[in-house]
């Protein structure tokens, strides 16, 4: 029942992005190979498949993460319905934690999907790039960078607009990206590396090799389910 | 337990703004409960504090019996809001097909027959339905429900005359079923119309409590012409609620005690003294006017 509801709720906005990572992500690998004959002449799709799952995908899936966090009661108070919501029986937890989990599995689908795009695009053009190694690079990316959805539902839960939430969660998005990105305390933070460290990726094959480091992961989602609870905490107490 | 709103010395700021002012209320079980009161005096706010979309500041509430906080009370309750807002995401058919599941009273029976006789189109979003269908369709929400307890706000709204008869007439069929009716109006005439009890509240605090029957056989209108008025401090009796001066005539509410009132008249040289029944309207304004 509730979770029919917040599916319904945010379906078009699913859909959409999903499109928009696909197409995303099938152009960037296209003009990858492209611009690297060489790709095509050696059927080889590994480095114009892990450019685009560390660059443009990554970029893209972050602001969409934050998207895909948008919404909930307060942004219901402002168009109205909040009031019936709220007169269900269903507790407001149970309404923040239904709402966090179906936009959670977005976030992970639109991680996901489109990284299995690259092996797809690949054998549509007779190359090749693993499979395997696209879904464990969209599950790294889907969880590790849960940080920037838990942005996207801690912003919806404290500002009403809309655009208000969407301008505030993206700028700290790039704000936390850049950040741990130039500043040199911070760098062994950067959410990008963390996901794709470059340490890890043979550069003759471009595909990632050994033990991958989960720490920068396990502490992005230790800190997007902090974010969590602060969002759940907040809807929990406020009026409506 | 013959209370379903129960609330104790309930309080709301909104910064400098106190919407509600120690507000004590006891709703009864059963029948149309009219919850009358001007723009702004607090009835919705007391009602988003019952449903909990909004937290007091201070005091108690309870709704049959348990805390507004509670999410199963819920399962017992029906509410329609002022704007009848609903997802406009969803059709007819899909926000009857969500809401079913939540209540256990849901009678199919009642869902079909409302569906026929508001003639609401099961395939359209209700993005797309007016605010007469949006009603229409807030209503079989509720209704089918059968629940303990019905709460409205200012659910003749925005309706025209001919919707808004038929809406007042479907909550005298649903308390005829059982079901306690409790309607935010601030139009008396539509209070006194399907009110069985009435509570009237003003700058957040009760003004006026009883039954339709009780109020209008308990307050009365004394007129007193005078050719020498005496002071009004004269009236401040056990009794007298409120007193107005009009150039030779003295005008008091009484609440009890008519005949000692009226009996005043001669003592103090009155030339004539009338006794009158007063309306929920007049009532209303006098208690308004008082605060």
């Amino acid at each position: 029942m509730p979770i029919y509801k917040v599916w319904r709720e945010s379906r078009s906005r699913f859909l959409f992005i999903l499109a928009a990572l696909l197409l995303i992500t099938a152009a960037s690998t296209f003009y990858n190979a492209q611009a690297e004959k060489v790709v095509i002449e050696a059927k080889d799709f590994h480095e114009a498949g892990f450019r685009t799952l560390q660059g443009p995908l990554f970029l893209f899936w972050g602001f969409a993460a934050v998207f895909l966090g948008l919404g909930g009661l307060l942004r219901e108070r402002s168009v109205g319905t909040v009031d019936y919501t709220l007169s269900l029986p269903v507790s407001r937890t149970r309404w923040f934690l239904y709402r966090a989990v179906n936009g959670a599995l977005q976030a992970i689908a639109v991680a996901v999907i489109p990284a299995l795009a690259v092996p797809v695009m690949a054998r549509f053009f007779g190359g090749d790039y693993p499979a395997g190694e696209a879904l464990v690079h969209g599950l790294r990316l889907g969880i590790g960078g849960m940080l920037f959805y838990s942005i996207g539902l801690l912003v919806s839960a404290l500002f009403p607009g809309e655009f208000t939430s969407a301008g505030i969660g993206i700028a700290l998005v790039f704000a936390v990206n850049n950040g741990t990105r130039v500043i040199q305390s911070l760098k062994q933070l950067n959410l990008q590396d963390a996901i794709t460290p470059m340490q890890m990726v043979d550069t003759s094959t471009y595909l990632t090799r050994g033990q991958m480091p989960c720490i920068g992961i396990c502490l992005s989602f230790a800190l997007s389910v902090v974010l969590s609870s602060v969002a759940w905490k907040v809807t929990s107490n406020r009026d409506f | 337990m013959n209370a379903v709103v129960q609330t104790t010395q309930l309080t709301k700021v909104y910064g400098t703004n106190r919407a509600l002012n120690g507000l004590t209320m006891t709703v009864p079980r059963g029948g149309i409960i009219g919850f009358l009161g001007r723009n702004g005096s607090g009835k919705s706010t007391t009602i988003r504090i019952l449903l909990d979309v909004i937290r007091q500041t201070s005091g108690e509430a309870t709704i049959l019996g348990e805390p507004t906080r509670s999410a199963t009370v819920r399962r017992r309750i029906g509410f329609l809001g002022e704007d009848k807002r609903l997802y406009p995401y969803m059709t007819v058919e899909e926000i009857i097909a969500f809401t079913r599941p939540f209540f256990s009273t849901w009678r199919r029976d009642t869902e079909a027959r409302l569906l026929r006789e508001f003639e609401l189109p099961a395939r359209r979003k209700v993005s797309s339905l007016s605010k007469g269908m949006r009603t229409k369709l807030g209503l079989l929400l509720n209704l089918c429900r059968h629940s303990e307890f019905l709460i409205l706000d200012e659910p003749s709204e925005g309706l025209d005359p001919v919707m808004a008869e038929q809406m007042l007439q479907s909550l005298v069929q649903q308390a005829a079923d059982g079901t306690t009716v409790f309607f935010s109006s601030h139009q008396i005439s539509e209070v006194e119309q399907i009110a069985d009890y009435v509570i009237a509240i003003e700058k957040g605090r009760v003004i006026l409590e009883g039954s339709l029957d009780q109020l209008q056989q308990q307050f009365r209108r004394i007129n007193l012409v005078f050719d020498d008025p005496p002071p009004p401090d004269a009236f401040r009796r056990d009794g007298v609620d409120h007193v107005i001066v009009q150039g030779r005539t003295i005008s008091i509410l009484a609440s009890h005690n008519v005949d000692e009132l009226s009996a005043l008249g001669p003592l103090l040289a009155a030339k004539s003294v009338e006794v009158h029944p007063i309306s929920l309207k007049e009532l209303f304004l006098e208690k308004v006017k008082e605060r």
